[in-house]
């Protein structure tokens, strides 16, 4: 999970266009399988490709998966899910971006509507730092909610079905962390020698915060609440 | 001969499947390698491959009844195999037109009436424009006596001893099916190999041909050609025993080496003594430019979990190794192992999902996974898209991390954590630099 863009509305001709979809879902008589062809559809029509192109701009450089943002390739996803609700398979503001892997983990599943549970955080319409922080070790950890005395349920919840630390991402994430750590720590010490200037170390943090690696970890560390941090904490308060 | 491609139709959990098996540049040869979860069906299509192969004669012999082959609610069931063969090895009995490049051999389950419960197992009847009947694999692969066709197929208990005596009956018979025992039945034996060596042997004592004596020669070399650790080698061939001695020079009869050795033994003696039965053994080998003793034959080889019994460094080096040594074999192999399946050659990397991916079916790697996959590390494999394993560390582990997780996050968020929690804490925090190999600070 990271801080994404928040979501632009689309243009008012891919509205209506999504709305006729939605009208004629929701007025069949076996609106899960009419959801289940028009969103199929529709995923290779020419006319949907903006919905698609528009999310890719909201998810950034990489088009990382908007809940691991690992590597693996991504695809639209429901947030709801469309064989639950098929009233919103062709919903914008239902619409994430998401890896198979991910996908998979979540399914039809969309807790507590289809089994017990907290449901599942939204990373495009909510302040994923709200419930997160990533650890010293790179793992993506449910905040604790004091007032409930655990750690916070939607965000164990949304961990454990998207195995958001599921070991591929989760070495990945520690590796990209340990790397960018180096970066800040070594320019940081050119900066404090004079070898660099504040105006260049600033444009390396730029690099740093576009780089399609992990970007949940510069999200966290660069413009998140990670900024707290050591090493990111003295460096940022330098340049 | 080479599968040229498998296409099933309703054969148990399979509703349809279609592979091709042709590599770059139109060869076939070469490691093709099926990866799933249990009960994906892996061993579904090896045995379908190897019924088709053998035609519904032998077939119906060696697969016992034919219940359960057709999936539920269906009255029908098929496997089609396309079959490349080869002019130089490959001979049709009877007079006929001998069918182009390739042709096809299948086989078919139906139930007359849908209320029967035992269905019929025949050939699928191939006809031409002229509505006369194809035979290419009634006078080819499935006549017990064409020439040629060499094709064997292994299931996972590959042992050189212990088989019951029906299992023995069909593995010392002379029929198709011999060949194909240990992969329908678990409880066969691969002991008729070491026994065809000592009456080779035993053979070379009575007579004056040079013929048979080179051929223990080269399987002697092949065999000790590194395959098995520790400079193992076959030593002395006797009337009654097969020997195998180490570096150490201590010396065993083959029957008394350990289960990995022994099945892998067992299984590539198997094969040369297949070949040597279908091709001869003036045929048998041949010596590379390097020097390599090689065994030059084409054919088909199914082996089903063939890490079986093996250490994981024996299972990185034994695909290589049967490569190098059958380099015109034609390998289909199922496997668990990440090991394995990294030797697979160019387009044998095939993805069975589990029954309950209802969203997904069984699929070649595409190039990208593919190529991750032969350059990558096991580790990385193991949780890739073709095995997909979240994590490879034990559920206690896992469960401590998430521990961890906790009291980090309450640490986090300033919470005082009470003293047991806090003993608990430090102690975690110290095993996190073993679970992630160094402390946070120190990795840089």
């Amino acid at each position: 999970m990271r801080t994404l863009p928040s979501r632009k509305p689309l243009g008012e001709k891919l509205l209506s266009k999504l709305a006729a979809e939605t009208a004629a879902i929701t007025g069949s008589a076996d609106a899960k399988t009419e959801a289940a062809t028009r969103y199929g559809r529709a995923r290779k029509a020419k006319w949907f490709e903006p919905v698609v192109k528009t999310l890719c701009e909201l998810a950034g450089p990489g088009r990382r998966c908007m809940f691991c943002s690992g590597s693996e390739s991504s695809d639209v996803e429901h947030y709801r899910p469309k064989a639950v609700h098929p009233e919103l398979a062709m919903e914008w503001e239902n619409y994430l971006w998401s890896c198979t892997p991910c996908n998979r983990g979540k399914s039809n599943r969309f807790p507590p509507e289809t089994e017990d549970g907290g449901l599942l955080i939204n990373p495009l319409d909510e302040n994923v730092w709200d419930f997160f922080f990533i650890d010293d070790y790179g793992l993506l950890t449910p905040r604790f909610d004091s007032e409930a005395g655990v750690p916070d349920e939607r965000a164990v919840s949304t961990r454990d079905l998207l195995s958001l630390n599921r070991e591929a991402v989760h070495e990945s994430r520690l590796m990209r962390l340990r790397n960018l750590r180096q970066q800040v720590t070594d320019t940081f010490g050119l900066l404090k020698q004079r070898k660099l200037s504040k105006g260049e170390a600033r444009e390396r943090l730029e690099t740093w915060k576009l780089e399609p690696w992990q970007p949940d970890v510069a999200s966290y560390f660069l413009s998140g609440p990670g900024k707290d941090r050591s090493p990111f904490k003295e460096f940022l308060a330098a340049i | 001969m080479y599968i040229k491609s498998i296409h099933l139709e309703n054969v148990r959990s399979f509703p349809e499947l279609q592979f091709d098996f042709e590599r770059p540049g139109g060869r076939f040869a070469g490691w093709t390698v099926f990866v799933g979860g249990n009960s994906s069906g892996k061993s579904t299509i090896l045995r379908s491959a190897a019924l088709a192969l053998i035609g519904p004669e032998a077939g119906g012999r060696l697969a016992g009844s034919p219940t359960g082959w057709i999936q539920k609610g269906q009255t029908k069931a098929s496997v089609v195999l396309k079959v490349k063969w080869d002019r130089e090895y490959d001979g049709f009995k009877q007079a006929g037109k001998n069918p182009g490049d390739s042709f096809e051999a299948g086989v078919r389950w139906f139930l007359e009436k849908k209320t029967d419960e035992i269905p019929e197992f025949k050939g699928v009847d191939k006809r031409n424009a002229n509505d006369t009947r194809i035979k290419s694999a009634e006078r080819g692969p499935w006549s017990p006596n064409s020439f040629g066709w060499f094709s064997a197929g292994y299931g996972p208990m590959r042992r050189l001893t212990g088989s019951s005596s029906e299992a023995m009956r069909y593995s010392s018979s002379k029929e198709l099916e011999s060949r194909y025992v240990t992969l329908f039945r678990e409880d066969a034996a691969l002991s008729e190999s070491e026994e065809w060596l000592r009456r080779m042997h035993a053979r070379t004592l009575e007579s004056s041909s040079s013929e048979i004596g080179r051929m223990l020669e080269g399987v002697k070399e092949l065999l000790g050609d590194g395959l098995l650790p520790h400079g193992m080698k076959i030593s002395r061939i006797t009337v009654d025993h097969v020997f195998v001695e180490d570096a150490k020079e201590v010396e065993l009869p083959m029957r008394d080496i350990s289960d990995g050795c022994r099945s892998i033994y067992a299984t590539i003696l198997d094969l040369i003594h297949g070949l040597c039965e279908v091709y001869g053994a003036n045929k048998l080998f041949e010596r590379t430019s390097e020097g390599k003793l090689v065994v030059a034959c084409p054919g088909v080889v199914i082996i089903d979990e063939i890490e079986a019994h093996l250490h994981p460094s024996w299972q990185r080096d034994i695909p290589e190794w049967l490569k190098v040594h059958f380099p015109k074999i034609q390998f289909l192999v199922s496997t668990h192992s990440p090991l394995i399946a990294q030797a697979a050659d160019e387009n044998g990397l095939f993805i069975l999902p589990l029954q309950s991916d209802e969203d997904q079916v069984a699929r070649p790697a595409t190039d990208a996974e593919y190529e991750r996959i032969r350059w990558g590390t096991a580790h990385k494999t193991i949780l890739g898209v073709a095995f997909g394993l979240k994590t490879t560390r034990t559920r206690w582990a896992t469960q401590k991390l998430k521990r961890w997780q906790e009291l980090n996050a309450k640490h986090h968020e300033g919470i005082r954590l009470a003293a047991s929690e806090k003993r608990e804490f430090v102690q975690l925090q110290k095993q996190m630099e073993l679970a992630f190999d160094g402390a946070p600070v120190d990795a840089l």
